[in-house]
Formats: structure tokens, C-alpha cells, sequence
């Protein structure tokens, strides 16, 4: 049981692209986020070579709008999610030279508020997600100097509650997944001491149930996505070692499909794409043996961040 | 190539009888994705009344083959905001949308006309689609939309120079059979728009079918952004009236009570209800689109347990409440509380309340609260009036809500929502001194059997044992 089936998922993940039916139709809008879930998997399963790059980066590039920000898939509106997906995929393959980060910069600051918080595109939505996927993008494209930084980041504690955790906006409900792009946001934004760690930690030790796995709120069924949302917390502030890690292994072994491949939120559950990326991601941040290091705030490959942020230096005095 | 034309036909018509089908009953408050055989079975059930009280489609979740309902469906991948829920579904009896009972005495207009049997449903408010019908709508419905936005924003720019009155954007779409609206409004297979008349009828064309397939769209695939997107458009261009903007909201409900997860269209209803504010609609409509919104979401979460979305979206209608609003609502959860005890949403809901008034109790220049409700609200001089006359109110709300968590406990041990809410009003008082600072609250025994009141020092870490 304690089997990881890497290579069912491989092929899982490159089936995907094929499903013609009306479930997958219906995804479309969101075609750049899952791209992203698959390729990354990928990567840390040390596949990614399969793929063929420009065919992608090409389909990338025709999802941007004038703005400069990128939709979900061709022809669909500019949204900040899908901005930072298209970076993210662009970073797998080096290729973020292929867009104009200037532009997307400039798309990104301009969806800044007052108040330092992002809005999710022109209409006005605003959630933390944005001000994590505002953060992140921008400190890979090196351009977090075109927003306002430290509002920014005033504006994501605004949103912590008495019980160490965040939520979607001020007020908002404590969640594990909108506590990992706050706390994801404040460690890339360097603002890290915003957080009450040991507070925190506590209330993340608390998702996870007698089975091993994670939940994201209280009194909820455990989900293979918290195992990344919640982990990738607690690894950047450095108390993972409050969970039960092999318990928290053995519940993400068990969402495996070992016919089809893929992994599901729970056991037996219908695998999909997102789940199988959260997974794999959470077996790399638990040290699993095949899989490549993740870093637990850009949600990519450290080798992936190392040379977005050094270059090939550090490859080359390594070697 | 013939089977493909018809293919492509078969869509178009059953787009247009959808969308003649919307326009005949703008009260349709239920739509269900059914199986082929369970909509045979609706149209077979003759006369029938409404009598039951519970939603008239249920949707059931995706699962494995093999695997039974899950305990609670509420729970089922809740979080996971980008997974698709299926479109399997269960038709009940027919039953009165709880969430509607202000339509109870609305007479919709009848369906008289004929529509395709095989592929919907519709009466009494009620609309079903087949599941085999959504794809070929959904092909449809996406090229037209996509070809009409394209030649609308053409047409947008290319008549920059020519004068456009408001009225002459006005949107009494084609009563009438489906005829007169496939001959102007019909694109051949390759999604290309006939441009016909004068620019200011095609620019109402246009804008008149962009209406038309988003609303399609957005149906059949609620995450659709780009439509609600387009709607939003469209609205922001023409002046708003109360009725548009209430057939917008009724639109977005109609979703959500298929989907009551779609953060589109909880975000769809936010744009609206700022668009009546900024429109400056009268008062009473806009705080009776408010409370319709908090019922509304009491009734979802009632379904879909612990709805982060609803309640999100709950919170967010406190910032433009009136005090009185407020206090009824702090007065409503308490009874939904009591019946989901296991649901931290609800009281995460009163907490965010208590925040709210707690926070405008305080000094104006007092900070150390989170909360953005009530503040800059029009229940600040409200509440600032209140406590004048009694200055413990907010110690006694405080108080009370502390000993009605304690009988809760009590009764329902165990519950991890309970145990937080109860860390959360301790917190409040040791954070708020300055509020709660009196002889009469509550105390910690310390080990050495003196008190200390609860104001004061200790956190939730203190050692020593607390009760209230």
C-alpha cells in the first residue's frame, strides 16, 4: 500500500488533453489552471521532457489578452488566476522570456485597490488568492517593485482572525486553502512576521483527522488538496513537524487510482487533475522518494525557482 | 456533412427553445440536469400540486462506481472550487423552493408554446433539461456567443462617431415565435454574423443576442466567467432599471439553486446589488434585495452544509445592512445555529456580526478589531445611539452569547465548532478590555481559588481552569 504508481499518473495526466465528453467540455474555461496542475505534476515526477513545449507556449501566448493579462483558454476574459498560470507553465519550460513581463506587470499593479487588496479582474471581485497570485507572479517575472508591496501585504493580515488562520477577505472565515496564499504571499513578499506561527500552527495541526488525512475548516471531510495547502503552510513556518507525516502519506497513497491512475480528493473517490497534482505535490513536501522538490510558496519545482531567481549559475557550480 | 448540418441545427433550436422558454416564465426559480427517462416521467405526471417543502432537484455528487451517497453531501469536496460537480441528477417530487416563497403568489405566464419534449421540461417554476440535450446547446450556445461578442465590440469601435441615445439600446427582446428571432438573429454554422439595417439596429441586435447565448451559457456552465462577464457589460452601458436588475438577480438564483457552489454567480449577485446601490435605487428595494439574500443563503446552507461561498457571501451583505438588519439577523442564525451545530460557517457568521457591532461600539480611533462590516455603515449612528442609552449592551450581547454556547456544549459535546466559537468570545473578551471592562463579567477560578476577570490577562493558553 505504501506504492506510489508514478507512471499510471504520468499517462493519466498526458489522457487528459484527449476527453472529447461534456464534463471536460465544460472545464474549458479553466484549461490554463489545469495545464499548469498537469504540467507541474509532471515536472515533479520528472516527466515533463514528454511534452512538447512550443506547441504549449504557443497556445499560452494566444491567451493573452491586449491588457496583458491571460484567460483561462483562448478567447476567454483575462482573469489574475490565469495570469499567474500562464507564468507558472512558462517557468516550468524557461521560457518566461517569451512574454513581455512588463505588460503583465502593468496588468497586475493595475488591478491593486486602495486598500493594497487585488481584485481578480476588472470587475472588482476581490479575494486573498488574487493578492497570492499578484505576489507570486510578479516576484517571478522580478518585478514586485511595480505594486505597492507593503500594502499588499498589510492588506493580507488584515484578513488573519483570532484564530491564527485566514480567510477570502477581512472577516472572512478561516480556511486552509486561503491561509496558504496568505501565508505563501507574506513569505514571498518578506513579510513573513505577520503571522502568528505558533498560533497558526496550531489551528493547521488541527485539520488533520484520525484517518491522516487533512481538512481545510473544522468539522470537514479530510481532501487530498489540503495535504499541499495546509503542508506548504506549515513547511514555511517551519512546524510540519506537528502533523502526523507517515499518517498524512499513507491517506494521500490511498486517493491513487491504481488502474487508471490519477488521485482522488479521498479514497475511492473519481480521480481528477487537480487532486492528482495536490497529491504528488504533497508527497514531494513529505520528502517521497522518485519525486522532485517542490517549493511549498511558488507551488514549482526548487530547481524551477532556482533558475528563475539565479540562473544557470547554480547548476553549473554545482556541477 | 448533412449529419453535422443537422447536428449543428438540432442545437441551434434547442438554444432557442430554452431561450423561448426563459422569456415565457421569467419566474422559473429550479433548474435540473435530468436523465432522458426521468424527464419522460415528468412530462407523464399530470396535473400535480406543490406540496412538498424541499427543493424541487437535488443534486446528487459525482461518485466512484459502486460507492454509496456520502453521509453528507454538504461536505463532499466543498472546497475544491474548481471541480466539477456533474450534472447527474435525482428529480424529487415536486416540492415549493423554500428559497422562493415570495413567488408563491406570482402567476408566471403560461408555456404554450410548443417546445422539444425530449430535451426539457417546464412547469410551475420548474425547468428540467436533459443531460444529452447540454452538449449540444452548450456548442451552440459557446460559437454564437463568442461571434457576437466579437462583431459587438467591433461594432462598438467602428461606430464610435454616430450618436447612440440610451433608448435606443432598450431591451425589449422579440416577443413572438421563434421565427422572427432565428431569421435576424441567425448565424451559419461557421458562427459568423449576417450584419443587417443600420448600425444602431445591429449594435441592438447584437447586444440582444450577447444577452441571449450568455444566458444559455451560463446555465449550462455556471463558471462560465466570460459570460456573466459579457452581461455585466452590456448592464454597465445602459441605464439600470429596478426591474433589469431584479431579472438579473433572479437569473443568478436560478443558477445557484443548481450550483449553489458557483463563485460566478454569488460574485454576479455582489456586482448587481453594488449596481442597484450606485444606481441609486430606492432604499427599500435595495435592503429588501439584502434580507432576499441572506434567506436566500440560509436556504442554501441549509442543503449545502457548510457553503463557504453562501456564507461568504452572507458577510459581505452585513457591510451594507442597517443596524436593525443586523440585530435581526445576530437574532435569525441563532435558531439555524442551534441546528447545525457542527457547522462553523454559521457561527463564524456570528462572529463576524458580533465583530461588526463590537467594532463600531468602539472609539473611532480603536483598531484592534478585524472587521470591515459595520464601521462605515449607516449602522454606526444606529449603534453609537444604542449604547448612549444602554452602555452594557454590548457586554450583555457578549455575555449571553457565552452562556448559550455553554448550554450547546453541553447538550452537544464534542463539536469542534462550538469549542471555537467559545475560544473565540474568550478571546474577545480578553482583546476588548476597554468594552468589556466591568464588575459584573465573567471571572477565571485560578489554581490558587482566586478570580480574575476574564478581561484581564490569559489568553486561550491560560493554565488556569475557566467557566462561565
Amino acid at each position: 500500500m505504501g506504492e506510489l504508481y508514478l507512471d499510471k499518473h504520468v499517462a493519466y495526466i498526458k489522457s487528459l488533453d484527449k476527453k472529447k465528453d461534456f464534463d471536460a467540455v465544460v472545464m474549458e474555461h479553466l484549461r490554463m489552471s489545469g495545464a499548469y496542475w498537469g504540467l507541474t505534476a509532471l515536472d515533479i515526477m520528472g516527466r515533463l521532457g514528454d511534452m512538447n513545449v512550443d506547441e504549449i507556449v504557443s497556445w499560452i501566448l494566444m491567451c493573452q489578452d491586449d491588457c496583458g493579462g491571460f484567460g483561462g483558454n483562448h478567447e476567454h476574459d483575462p482573469h489574475i488566476l490565469y495570469t499567474l498560470s500562464a507564468v507558472q507553465i512558462l517557468a516550468l519550460f524557461d521560457r518566461v522570456d517569451a512574454v513581455d513581463a512588463d505588460k503583465i506587470a502593468s496588468y497586475i499593479s493595475g488591478l491593486q485597490n486602495e486598500d493594497g487588496s487585488f481584485s481578480g479582474d476588472e470587475w472588482g471581485e476581490i479575494d486573498t488568492r488574487f493578492s497570492y497570485c499578484a505576489i507570486c507572479c510578479l516576484s517571478l517575472l522580478k518585478r514586485l517593485d511595480k505594486i505597492n508591496l507593503e500594502k499588499a501585504c498589510n492588506f493580507v493580515a488584515s484578513c488573519k482572525n483570532f484564530d491564527g488562520g485566514f480567510g477570502c477577505a477581512p472577516g472572512g472565515e478561516s480556511h486552509a486553502g486561503q491561509t496558504f496564499c496568505c501565508v505563501g504571499a507574506l513569505a514571498i513578499g518578506g513579510a513573513l512576521h505577520h503571522v502568528d506561527k505558533d498560533l497558526l500552527g496550531w489551528w493547521l495541526a488541527e485539520r488533520q483527522v484520525k484517518s491522516g488525512g487533512l481538512n481545510g475548516r473544522p468539522e470537514k471531510l479530510p481532501d487530498v488538496c489540503y495535504s499541499w495547502w495546509v503542508l506548504a503552510s506549515l513547511v514555511i513556518m517551519e512546524r510540519v513537524h506537528w502533523i502526523d507525516r507517515k499518517k498524512l502519506e499513507q491517506f494521500i497513497l490511498d486517493c491513487q487510482d491504481p488502474e487508471c491512475g490519477g488521485i482522488s480528493d479521498r479514497p475511492d473517490d473519481a480521480v481528477d487533475v487537480f487532486h492528482t497534482f495536490f497529491g504528488v505535490a504533497g508527497l514531494s513536501l513529505l520528502g517521497f522518494p522518485g519525486l522532485a522538490a517542490i517549493d511549498p510558496a511558488y507551488a514549482l519545482p526548487v530547481n524551477v525557482v532556482d533558475r528563475v531567481f539565479y540562473g544557470h549559475k547554480k547548476q553549473l557550480a554545482a556541477s | 456533412m448533412a449529419e453535422e448540418e443537422d447536428s449543428w441545427q438540432h442545437g441551434v433550436r434547442l438554444v432557442l427553445h430554452l431561450d423561448s422558454i426563459l422569456e415565457g416564465d421569467p419566474y422559473i426559480d429550479e433548474i435540473g440536469f435530468v436523465h432522458p427517462s426521468q424527464l419522460e416521467s415528468l412530462h407523464s405526471i399530470g396535473n400535480f400540486a406543490l406540496e412538498h417543502k424541499k427543493p424541487f432537484f437535488m443534486k446528487t455528487r459525482r461518485k466512484a462506481e459502486g460507492q454509496g451517497e456520502a453521509d453528507d453531501t454538504g461536505q463532499y469536496a466543498e472546497d475544491c472550487s474548481q471541480r466539477n460537480e456533474g450534472h447527474e441528477v435525482e428529480a424529487e417530487p415536486p416540492g415549493i423552493n423554500p428559497d422562493q416563497s415570495y413567488l408563491n403568489n406570482v402567476q408566471g405566464k403560461f408555456i404554450d408554446f410548443s417546445y422539444d419534449k425530449s430535451a426539457f421540461w417546464c412547469a410551475h417554476h420548474k425547468l428540467a433539461i436533459a443531460v444529452s440535450a447540454l452538449a449540444p446547446i452548450y456548442e451552440v450556445a459557446r460559437k454564437e456567443f463568442l461571434a457576437n461578442r466579437k462583431a459587438h465590440a467591433q461594432c462598438l469601435t467602428g461606430t464610435r462617431n454616430s450618436v447612440m441615445s440610451p433608448s435606443s439600446l432598450s431591451f425589449q427582446l422579440l416577443e413572438g415565435g421563434l421565427c422572427n428571432r432565428s431569421a435576424n438573429s441567425r448565424a451559419n454554422g461557421n458562427g459568423n454574423v449576417q450584419f443587417q439595417g443600420q448600425n444602431g439596429a445591429v449594435h441592438a441586435l447584437l447586444q440582444k443576442n450577447l444577452m441571449l447565448y450568455s444566458r444559455v451559457l451560463v446555465i449550462v456552465n455556471c463558471d462560465f466567467a466570460s459570460a456573466w462577464n459579457a452581461r455585466k457589460r452590456v448592464l454597465s452601458r445602459m441605464e439600470a432599471t429596478e426591474e433589469f436588475l431584479l431579472a438579473e438577480l433572479r437569473l443568478a438564483r436560478m443558477v445557484l439553486a443548481y450550483g449553489p457552489k458557483s463563485e460566478e454567480s454569488w460574485a454576479y449577485r455582489r456586482w448587481i446589488i453594488d449596481r442597484m446601490i450606485s444606481a441609486g435605487l430606492p432604499w427599500n428595494t435595495v435592503g429588501s434585495v439584502l434580507e432576499g439574500d441572506s434567506m436566500l443563503v440560509e436556504a442554501i446552507a441549509g442543503r449545502s452544509r457548510m457553503n463557504y461561498r453562501a456564507w461568504r457571501h452572507r458577510y459581505w451583505l452585513v457591510s451594507r445592512m442597517s443596524l436593525q438588519q443586523v440585530a435581526s439577523e445576530l437574532q435569525n442564525t441563532k435558531r439555524l445555529a442551534q441546528l447545525h451545530v457542527a457547522d462553523n460557517c454559521c457561527f463564524h457568521y456570528r462572529r463576524c456580526l458580533l465583530l461588526g457591532i463590537l467594532q463600531a461600539g468602539l472609539m473611532p480611533n480603536e483598531k484592534n478589531v478585524n472587521s470591515p462590516t459595520l464601521v462605515a455603515s449607516r449602522a454606526q449612528a444606529g449603534l453609537s445611539a444604542a449604547l448612549i442609552v444602554n452602555p452594557q449592551l454590548l457586554t450583555t450581547l457578549w455575555k449571553d452569547e457565552l452562556s448559550w454556547n455553554r448550554d450547546l456544549i453541553k447538550q452537544f459535546f464534542g463539536f469542534e465548532a462550538l469549542w471555537l466559537h467559545r475560544r473565540f468570545l474568550i478571546w474577545g473578551f480578553g482583546h476588548n478590555s476597554k468594552i468589556f471592562k466591568s464588575a459584573s463579567l465573567p471571572v477565571v477560578l485560578n489554581n490558587n481559588g482566586s478570580t480574575t476577570p476574564l478581561s484581564e490577562g490569559g489568553g486561550i493558553f491560560s493554565k488556569s481552569s475557566s467557566h462561565c
